[in-house]
């Protein structure tokens, strides 16, 4: 391992004392070399993940205090369609997961109202995961697929730990057909930065106003060390993406976001932006109930919010306004041809 | 009765200690079980095995019904190979021999004693032929007390009280007693950091809710409608007192109309 690698290691070293194993995959040279990283956790065999991970006698905020690792191997269903309105200019989209859960704790999270832990599941059989990759490429070889995978937690958070980068630039790299999208709020860009970038894969970037980061991102990086990293990717020769989803309100928005956008485009190379996303904070109803109960302090949940087909957002004239007023300014620096708004 | 945690032994010489560190009183009138209290603590003595243990959670959680996110605690003694006489360790795992059901509680606060994998079954243990602790209770205690609060409030601890050059026959009362004592500080010590822990459970306070409800009348769906307005004022506007005059509100209706007009009024900052 090299010296930037460890050090990146170390940092997450104090957040993750306990390490569950599954017991099939515990000579897995993935899992050993994760486990050699972290001498001092705690560990843990298990026959499957799902019975650390499932129990309903878990709550994700006390757990959020201080996560576990899982170390697991995952069996079927490496590859799925993405959800409607997830894509940036496809028309087959799809989500791959390796990692469940994320290292940040960032309050709009869906992951909190679909999961019971907060401990982190990483799943090391990268090879099977790329092996569905590549069946669907080669399936329909005259279609452009595009595959996420930033879903079920941050695409490059755990890099120092998962290696996910490392392994799928040059898998993706091979695939003509395939463009993969990086997704994350994390600075760990370095794999990224010693190796020539791909022109089919976007790094992309949630951006939230500094000053509402502060209030509900705890734990990412804040809005100056995302946009630098940006920027040493782009300088790098890396496509970029925006991703303003989800929009947050409060009732100076409009300066908030205004704000963010200047600061954002005074540092975009438009020739490398290769995509701008936008969509307001919307949660399904019974992920924003359970998310209420577990945070019923956070001023995010005491907004002005309306149920509609199974879907929590902002009532309708907010949701409007914000869509509208936001994507009137993107428009102002972007073409509409780099614009996805995901509207509910 | 405001209990909060509940430890559970499974013998009185076990309880021994912990009766008298945290200066508990036997309650007189509760026959089925020894039951001892003070303050926020409880403890119930339930007698050896898993139907003893299960049955002594279940009944004491029914005896002090309502509380809200409860810490349950085993504290006993285990059997293991190697290790020495006296040591404590938290409960990482659980294997319930009979059943093959496995258990694992969520370890949240920092590690202030080693932790092992357990295993529990309905006899004793007594050839020493693995690497895990032994007792008879835990898996019992675990799957039962996880159906009062979530599982990272509820922890095992075990005293090591045999091994193989100090076989379980050689065990008597009075040794359990003075093993455990010996551990009080940091049995203590990890109780509080799971209490600790409950602060994040708290709901946030609507002293007015009670007050209104008196007053004026509120179909059952109009109280929570209520409760969720002044939950949403005092997330808002951390805790602001609300200007309301009850002689210009002459039904619960009206309340409720003036609230969502104050709140129309709040602006919103995160």
């Amino acid at each position: 391992m090299c010296n930037k690698s460890q050090a990146l290691t170390d940092k997450l070293k104090p957040m993750i004392d306990t390490i569950y194993i599954e017991e099939a995959i515990s000579q897995h040279p993935r899992v050993r070399d994760i486990l050699a990283r972290f001498p001092k956790a705690r560990r843990i065999s298990c026959e499957r993940y799902t019975q650390v991970f499932n129990p309903k006698a878990q709550n994700f905020r006390l757990q959020k205090q201080n996560p576990a690792l899982i170390l697991a191997q995952k069996h079927q269903h490496f590859v799925l369609p993405a959800p409607a309105g997830y894509g940036i200019g496809s028309a087959r989209n799809y989500y791959f997961s390796h990692v469940l859960n994320c290292l940040y704790d960032c309050r709009y999270c869906f992951l909190q109202g679909m999961y019971q832990s907060a401990h982190y599941v990483l799943f090391v059989n990268y090879e099977d995961f790329q092996a569905e990759i590549e069946q669907l490429c080669q399936d329909s070889p005259d279609e452009h697929l595009h595959f996420f995978s930033g879903y079920d937690g941050d695409s490059l958070a755990l890099e120092p730990v998962s290696a996910f980068s490392e392994y799928f630039l040059p898998v993706f790299a091979k695939l003509p057909n395939a463009f993969l999208e990086l997704r994350t709020k994390s600075t760990q860009i370095r794999r990224l930065l010693n190796c020539q970038p791909l022109a089919n894969c976007v790094l992309a970037f949630s951006l939230s106003p500094d000053a509402i980061a502060r209030k509900v991102e705890a734990k990412a990086p804040n809005l100056q060390r995302r946009l630098d990293a940006l920027i040493k990717a782009q300088a790098h020769g890396w496509q970029i993406g925006l991703r303003f989803d989800p929009l947050i309100y409060q009732s100076d928005y409009r300066e908030q976001y205004q704000q963010l956008f200047a600061q954002v485009f005074a540092h975009i190379d438009l020739a490398q932006l290769h995509s701008v996303s936008l969509g307001t904070f919307r949660l399904p109803d019974a992920f924003f109930k359970k998310i209420h109960k577990l945070y019923p302090e956070e001023k995010l949940f005491a907004g002005d919010f309306s149920s509609q087909h199974g879907m929590m957002s902002y009532r309708n004239n907010i949701e409007q306004d914000m869509m509208g007023y936001c994507s009137e300014q993107l428009l102002s620096y972007i073409p509409a041809s780099k614009f996805f708004p995901c509207r509910l | 009765m405001n209990y909060k945690i509940f430890i559970y032994t499974a013998l009185p010489c076990e309880a021994k200690p912990l009766v008298e560190h945290f200066k508990l009183k036997k309650r007189l009138d509760v026959q089925a079980f020894a039951v001892y209290e003070h303050d926020t603590l409880c403890l119930t003595v339930t007698g050896v095995g898993k139907n003893a243990m299960a049955a002594g959670v279940a009944y004491t959680q029914a005896l002090f019904n309502g509380v809200e996110n409860p810490v349950l605690i085993n504290v006993g003694i285990a059997g293991h190979r190697d290790y020495a006489l006296g040591d404590l360790y938290l409960v990482d795992k659980i294997i319930d021999v009979d059943s093959h059901k496995h258990y694992y509680p969520p370890l949240i606060a920092k590690a202030l004693c080693p932790s092992n994998v357990i295993q529990t079954a309905s006899k004793p243990q007594l050839n020493y032929h693995h690497g895990d602790l032994c007792d008879m209770e835990a898996s019992a205690f675990y799957e039962i007390a996880t159906r009062f609060t979530t599982g990272e409030l509820v922890q095992c601890l075990k005293v090591i009280s045999d091994n193989q050059h100090s076989p379980a026959h050689l065990i008597n009362a009075k040794q359990v007693s003075l093993l455990i004592a010996a551990q009080l500080a940091t049995i203590e010590a990890i109780i509080n950091q799971i209490v600790a822990l409950t602060e994040l459970l708290l709901m946030p306070d609507t002293p007015l809710f009670e007050q209104l409800i008196q007053q004026y009348h509120f179909t059952v769906s109009a109280k929570m409608q209520l409760k969720a307005l002044l939950a949403r004022w005092a997330v808002l506007t951390d805790n602001q007192p609300l200007p309301i005059n009850e002689a210009q509100l002459h039904n619960g209706k009206e309340v409720l109309r003036w609230l969502e007009q104050q709140h129309a009024k709040l602006a919103v900052f995160l």
